[in-house]
């Protein structure tokens, strides 16, 4: 054994070797988390805060950092690691693994598809967590990935980074009001419809921000072989209905004078074009009675009435006392710095603006919003609550350590790695469970991500993944893996919303209560089995015991938890089917439910 | 009043969050600062009048073709090939896919006039559930989820929304108005039946309570209790004799081949047992009606389907003295345009289309509204998406204009504008 922790302490050695000289610009991680405790806490507070023990900790953190529980053997192997540094390491070693992007693009999934006003967005969810995975192992920096959704172009099947504009078919005013709630953590979109009741925004500064996307499109491919293969690409070339049919033309053409024209009379003049094709015809005959009158090629819209001027290459605010009139013309200007471009600008040039705009270190809300995020995600406890409402018109807890910690967020050239392993390394990130306490001191349980609980779920009851049907609630939510999309139906949430408010529900409780497919995995007679394993591997029943409770738990049972499942097995009809139940009472426990 | 899917125990260690307290109460009553006493005893009339009120929303997924169904216009081009009949009320004809419908037409309303600018599946459907248009901001609750949120009965064992097929959420009112949902009507939902013995099942629960409060010591109790309530629920659920509303089996052969041998047919009679049984919103749904090619073929077997099966539906109700207190609405996202293409389909027309509705406060044997000659346009009485809904809530007592905050603070009514359609109401 001694070999082997040997040769994984050289690996982390190794790893954190090839990590500090990549950050070699970036502020010190342990001097950054070292200031931020003493910011948040005053030095006594921070140096007094109990910290949690290993096994805890290292659950915790894996949870965090790679979406999955700590094996028992590798939280037996971590108690057993005598370095000082151990936890440092351990951080470094989860930041470098592959899980760890996949974990991170699972949350990004969530967070940007659960709020996606297309119902068929669940169509890029696969695409998008390849790419985002992809980007996080490669440590691509914050501002280059909100770039690249930015200004995304290409398949959704072929390119992730087309997730925002594919989740909101391309609407202006959708990905403006998601793009600076996500990337600013400023919800601007109220603003849409009247000037913000308690913000400064006005409705100008929410339509000079969508003026940045009119000329995005996103369209069907109908030569894809795919069924549903959507293309998200640049347009700018104005596509909106011909304007100028006036009746004065119409009069002119109309030669019998029925105030209907026919293809005779539309020859050589410039409405031939209604004629050219069936389809175009039928669309403006609204009527269906195979004859274009006057009124109907006036009023003829485009193909998709959803969206009145659509195909137009400039945004317009609409005139709310006359919705169905064209509005304002308005110009791209970016609402935080005032930041402009030249009118009339292609869709590139006005997405790689906005990119620069909002991703300038000028613009403080950019990296206080990923920091926030971030840091809620992790402690439980956030400057700003919720994390994707924030901006100058709120109080921020402990602002100083949140403006430290964004300065040097923006220092380390935005690098997400080093923001998740300075807040892994802060003394309040390791604290115990302290419910009592008050402020950032104070540690509770927070409810997991389903993707995080699939992963629970999965390794507790030893399988890779569990063949669960769709519960048939909601559409679909584009995951691949059956039970991780069953797990999802039932447990998923937008993890924008504050933990304290999202509800557990009775079709949760009955998937961990009754699922046949559970139900079949905690079977203690069949040798291949986690419970069967242990019964074999183990002589006592207070082994037994600990055992299950540090595969489902991740941790040794207390002395009364062993004295409750002692007492429960001697009542038992049977011992096994006593240890099949106790393994169903940690699954249904709520403290599977969480991260502590 | 009426929580089922969870108990209302937040889980926040300050008690209640602010948007859940403003939930509590409509959000005018609150600006005015005046929820005296008069406005619960008001309340709690309400409620007496509102007891046992239930929706069955049929919903007809794809849009169906009206000059097919409710709206036939035979012997004219729109028209194609489909006849009209009589039905039980003179004066009212209906195509001839519908021979059971008209038979109790007497307890039948049909809007012909319905009309809306939604001509996207997804969008349509969405506003159809929740009466406002898609938006990023906002992810509004689905009709049955604001109606169990007025009319659902906190004490039922049962869920208060059951739907039959997947359907729109609650939104942001959260997970506890959710619908539950139902994958195979006539069996038992997902995880509801035990996996053991119901001995081992409440040894199991027992030895789980003690775990729990350990833990609960520990700091965890707020989050505890939540799950626990939870537990409480879901355990009563599934012991409860009342799920076996669920299983049809004990119904006459007679009735069971009446509402028809399909996914549909068993999913309206499992509607009228959950009714009975004091569900208060259910949602049957038939899909397929999206008949781009071979509209007429392929309306026709629909129909096959559901057409015994919603008028079984209407006639047992009324046997069993459930309609008065029971709407049944039949519906989808829109309507087919008059234009046979060359594929002998129909495609999207939301501009005008019909829809049915029957007990529940409506006035049977009536035809409200109209379309053109061709089928084209509303001819007259034009009724919006709000127009309906508003409308629903009237007949079944719910308060159209109660508020709910949306998470960012922002008050949302059941129905945004619109206007009752009395002429409709009994």
């Amino acid at each position: 054994m001694n070999v082997s922790v040997r040769t994984v302490l050289l690996i982390f050695a190794c790893a954190a070797a090839l990590a500090s000289a990549a950050a070699a610009a970036s502020p010190k991680v342990s001097a950054t988390a070292d200031r931020l405790d003493e910011l948040i806490l005053g030095r006594a507070a921070a140096d007094s805060l109990p910290i949690v023990d290993d096994a805890i900790w290292l659950r915790r953190v894996c949870l965090d950092l790679i979406g999955r529980p700590a094996t028992p053997a590798e939280i037996t192997r971590f108690g057993l690691d005598p370095s000082p540094d151990k936890r440092r390491t351990a951080v470094q070693r989860l930041l470098a693994s592959d899980e760890y992007g996949q974990n991170w693009s699972r949350y990004w999934a969530d967070t940007i598809l659960l709020r996606a006003t297309n119902m068929r967005a669940g169509i890029v969810r696969p695409t998008f967590e390849e790419w985002m995975a992809d980007s996080l192992n490669r440590n691509r920096s914050w501002d280059e990935i909100v770039t690249d959704i930015l200004t995304a172009t290409g398949s959704v099947l072929e390119e992730g980074a087309t997730v925002l504009f594919f989740a909101h078919e391309g609407k202006p005013e959708e990905v403006a009001a998601e793009a600076s709630r996500l990337f600013t953590g400023i919800q601007i979109q109220c603003a849409n419809c009247h000037d913000h009741p308690w913000d400064r925004w006005k409705r100008e500064e929410f339509h000079e921000l969508a003026a940045f996307f009119p000329r995005v499109s996103v369209r069907q491919n109908r030569e894809s072989d795919r069924r549903f293969d959507y293309v998200v690409s640049s347009m700018n070339i104005d596509r909106r209905r011909r304007r100028g049919i006036s009746e004065f033309l119409l009069t002119r053409l109309d030669r019998d004078q029925d105030r209907i024209i026919s293809q005779q009379e539309a020859q050589r003049s410039p409405l031939r074009f209604l004629f050219a094709r069936e389809e175009i015809r039928e669309r403006v005959d609204s009527d269906g009675d195979g004859r274009l009158s006057f009124k109907e090629i006036m009023e003829a819209r485009p193909r998709d009435n959803n969206r009145p001027g659509r195909g137009s290459t400039e945004h317009y605010m609409p005139d709310l006392n006359n919705p169905s009139s064209e509005g304002t013309r308005v110009d791209p200007v970016f609402f935080l710095s005032d930041q402009s471009i030249p009118p009339g600008s292609d869709d590139q040039t006005r997405r790689q603006a906005a990119a620069r705009f909002i991703t300038d270190p000028g613009n403080i809300w950019f990296a206080r919003a990923i920091v926030n995020r971030m840091w809620a995600e992790l402690t439980g406890t956030a400057f700003y609550t919720p994390v994707d409402d924030i901006g100058p018109d709120r109080p921020a807890e402990h602002e100083q350590a949140l403006q430290f910690l964004a300065d040097a967020f923006v220092q380390s050239g935005y690098d997400l790695k080093w923001l998740l392993e300075v807040i892994a390394s802060t003394r309040i990130y390791q604290r115990d469970l302290q419910p009592d306490a008050e402020g950032f001191a104070a540690m509770q349980p927070t409810r997991m991500r389903a993707d995080q609980l699939y992963a629970v779920l999965c390794q507790s009851l030893g399988v890779d993944g569990l063949a669960m049907r769709s519960l048939g609630a909601r559409r679909r939510n584009g995951i691949r893996d059956p039970g991780r999309g069953a797990v999802a139906e039932a447990f998923g949430f937008d993890p924008s919303v504050p933990r304290s408010e999202v509800s557990g529900s009775i079709p949760q409780a009955l998937l961990m209560m009754n699922s046949p497919i559970i139900e079949e995995l905690i079977d203690g007679r069949d040798r291949t089995s986690p419970l069967g394993r242990i019964q074999a591997a183990v002589r006592t029943d207070d082994d037994a015991i600990a055992e299950l409770y540090l595969l489902v738990l991740g941790r040794e049972p207390t002395r009364q938890e062993r004295q409750i499942c002692r007492s429960y097995l001697q009542e038992s009809p049977d011992r096994i089917e006593g240890m099949e139940d106790i393994f169903w009472a940690l699954l249904n426990s709520t403290e599977f439910l969480v991260k502590r | 009043m009426g929580t089922h899917l969870i108990d209302s125990v937040r889980v926040e260690r300050s008690g209640f969050t602010r948007r859940r307290a403003l939930q509590a109460v409509s959000g005018s009553a609150l600006a005015a600062g005046t929820l005296g006493f008069r406005d619960l005893m008001a309340e709690q009339a309400a409620a007496l009048r509102r007891q046992g009120r239930a929706m069955i929303l049929l919903w007809m997924q794809g849009g169906p073709s009206q000059f097919e169904t409710l709206d036939p216009k035979p012997g004219t081009d729109s028209g194609g090939p489909t006849e009209a009949i009589r039905t039980a009320v003179p004066g009212i004809h209906i195509a001839d896919n519908l021979p059971r419908l008209a038979e109790v037409m007497k307890d039948v309303a049909i809007i012909r006039s319905m009309t809306s600018r939604e001509g996207s599946h997804p969008r349509a459907s969405y506003q159809m559930h929740t009466g406002y248009i898609p938006a990023g901001s906002v992810k509004h609750p689905s009709l049955g989820s604001t109606i169990t949120q007025q009319l659902g009965d906190p004490d039922s064992e049962l869920p208060s929304f059951v739907s039959i097929g997947s359907t729109q959420g609650a939104g942001f009112l959260g997970t506890e108005y959710d619908p539950f949902s139902v994958a195979n009507p006539g069996q038992l939902p997902s995880n509801v039946a035990l996996t053991t013995s119901r001995e081992r099942f409440g040894r199991r629960r027992r030895l789980l309570d003690r775990l729990e409060t350990r833990f609960a010591e520990t700091g965890a109790k707020p989050l505890v209790e939540s799950h626990q309530a939870i537990y409480g629920k879901s355990t009563r659920l599934v012991l409860s004799p009342e799920v076996r509303a669920f299983d049809i089996s004990d119904e006459k052969p007679s009735l069971r081949s009446r509402y028809g041998d399909s996914r549909f047919g068993r999913g309206c009679l499992l509607a009228r047992r959950l009714v009975e049984h004091g569900v208060t919103f259910v949602e049957v749904r038939s899909g397929n009606w999206d008949t781009h090619q071979d509209n007429f073929e392929r309306t026709a077997e629909q129909a096959a389907e559901v057409d015994p099966a919603t008028a079984t539906l209407i006639a047992d109700l009324k046997d069993r003295g459930l309609l008065e207190r029971t709407l049944v609405v039949w519906m989808g996202e829109f309507g087919r345009t008059p234009k046979i293409n060359p594929r002998n389909g129909r495609d999207h027309h939301p501009r005008v289309f019909s829809l049915a509705m029957a007990g529940g406060g409506i006035r049977g044997g009536q035809v409200f509204g109209a379309s053109t000659a061709t089928g084209s346009n509303v001819e007259h009485s034009p009724v919006t998406v709000q127009d309906l809904f508003r409308t629903i809530c009237t007949a079944l007592h719910v308060d159209p204009d109660h508020e709910n905050i949306s998470p960012l603070g922002r008050p949302l009514k059941v129905v945004d504008g619109g206007t009752v359609l009395s002429d409709l109401l009994s």
